[in-house]
């Protein structure tokens, strides 16, 4: 009885078992049919290889730099942080009363209106973390504004949490606006859609494209 | 066998000049020094590398992938994951294993996501309709019968087409492939067995195997 061909395949890569070694050896069927074996092998091997498409390397690079970059972004956001921070405490300290009164008489306003940003923002980060927008292959170009707008995002996130105080003021609204700007055109670099309706909403995502 | 051009199984004609065995480009000596300096961030030393894997992974990713898009995407994520984990690499091993474990990696975690819902590749099952519309893997000068046997192996269902490919092309041990595919050595060998099975069978029947049964090499055919 002739050996199955696992048996064979075992044999043609130096495993077969004795048994087998000895019925192959006097058996011309069988030897033929290791030959083909082998051959075929030869044949998968000898396939060429496949160049690969010369973008991705830019793409590869992007991504490698952002990457190398991200502690160094740190450090500057934390000094732009405090930079931004100072200036407005340069800025509340020149026009003091002034912006002391139109806290007073928009305190509600601005509370409400960084709700609503706060509120745009979480619904554009829902979107991008679902992973629906995403495209598998990114062409440099994407990769390179991707980057650059998380990097801002990060910059500006750096600002809000270094805010002073509990009640959100002109310059958080001003913060917040920013992050939802940024948000929304990440959004749309990655192929998702957002329009504009009073308030920042993302839509037709699923569809990921743009209409 | 006839004269001239050498015939290889399946009818393949084999180019003299173009041919180059794809398992070996992992396994180029590297320079410690390159590493070390990828390991620093250096673009142009981690460029250095990309020019010098980039063929064997997404070549690996090309044989393991249906499409273009899925192997440039396990292109850059495997690279992107050397990047990330170079610093993890003791020299231990050769560079080259340790990258092409990445790569298989990549493209493995790819096929299941692609499968997802099961979470497992598709072993058996051969979907005619997904072939369709497939472009050739490589360029058509050297012969249609190459073209032949990269469609064949397009082909094979997912894990199949893996298993062939890591263990007859890469070297991969059976027991290596059971790792990989978390499943067992009995899983690679049926799937190794299957995939031989099915190559000669379509490339036989288009007539590429006729140069074999001339020699009488049609025994294990007609034994199955």
């Amino acid at each position: 009885m002739h050996p199955n061909l696992d048996e064979l395949l075992a044999l043609r890569d130096g495993d077969g078992s004795a048994g087998v070694r000895c019925h192959v050896e006097g058996c011309e069927l069988c030897r033929a049919e290791i030959e083909e074996l082998r051959m075929a092998r030869e044949a998968l091997c000898a396939l060429p290889q496949c160049p690969p498409p010369e973008v991705s390397w830019e793409v590869i690079r992007h991504r490698f730099v952002a990457r190398r970059r991200k502690p160094i972004d740190v450090r500057l956001g934390v000094a732009a942080a405090v930079l931004l921070a100072l200036s407005t405490a340069a800025i509340i300290g020149r026009l003091g009363p002034r912006i002391g009164t139109l806290e007073s008489v928009s305190g509600d306003d601005t509370k409400e209106a960084v709700e609503q940003l706060s509120s745009a923002s979480r619904e554009l980060e829902l979107v991008l973390r679902d992973g629906s927008l995403q495209s598998p292959v990114l062409s440099p170009r994407q990769a390179a504004m991707i980057v650059e707008l998380e990097d801002r995002i990060a910059l500006i996130d750096l600002a809000i949490a270094q805010s002073p105080g509990t009640e959100p003021d002109v310059r958080a609204v001003a913060l917040w606006s920013d992050r939802v700007e940024l948000l929304d055109a990440l959004v749309t670099a990655r192929g998702g859609e957002v329009r504009t309706d009073g308030v920042v909403r993302a839509s037709n995502r699923k569809q990921g494209g743009r209409q | 066998m006839r004269a001239g051009i050498p015939l290889r199984p399946f009818g393949v004609r084999v180019h003299p000049v173009k041919v180059m065995r794809t398992g070996v480009g992992f396994f180029a000596e590297i320079d410690d020094r390159l590493v070390a300096r990828v390991k620093k961030g250096d673009v142009d030393a981690f460029e250095d590398l990309y020019r010098e894997f980039s063929g064997p992974v997404y070549t690996l990713a090309r044989r393991l992938c249906r499409s273009r898009e899925e192997a440039e995407e396990v292109l850059q994520e495997t690279f992107l994951e050397i990047a990330r984990s170079i610093r993890a690499f003791r020299g231990d091993g050769a560079l080259g294993a340790w990258i092409r474990r990445i790569s298989v990696s990549k493209a493995l975690t790819l096929l299941r996501r692609r499968k997802s819902g099961t979470g497992k590749l598709e072993a058996v099952v051969y979907d005619p309709d997904a072939v369709i519309g497939m472009e050739p893997v490589a360029e058509v000068d050297v012969g249609w019968q190459r073209v032949d046997l990269e469609r064949a192996l397009e082909r094979l269902p997912d894990a199949t087409r893996a298993v062939v490919w890591l263990h007859d092309v890469e070297g991969f041990t059976h027991a290596e492939i059971a790792e990989v595919f978390g499943q067992s050595a009995s899983f690679s060998k049926s799937q190794l067995s299957r995939a031989h099975t099915r190559l000669r069978s379509w490339l036989g029947g288009q007539g590429g195997i006729e140069n074999a049964s001339e020699s009488g090499r049609t025994a294990g055919v007609a034994r199955r």
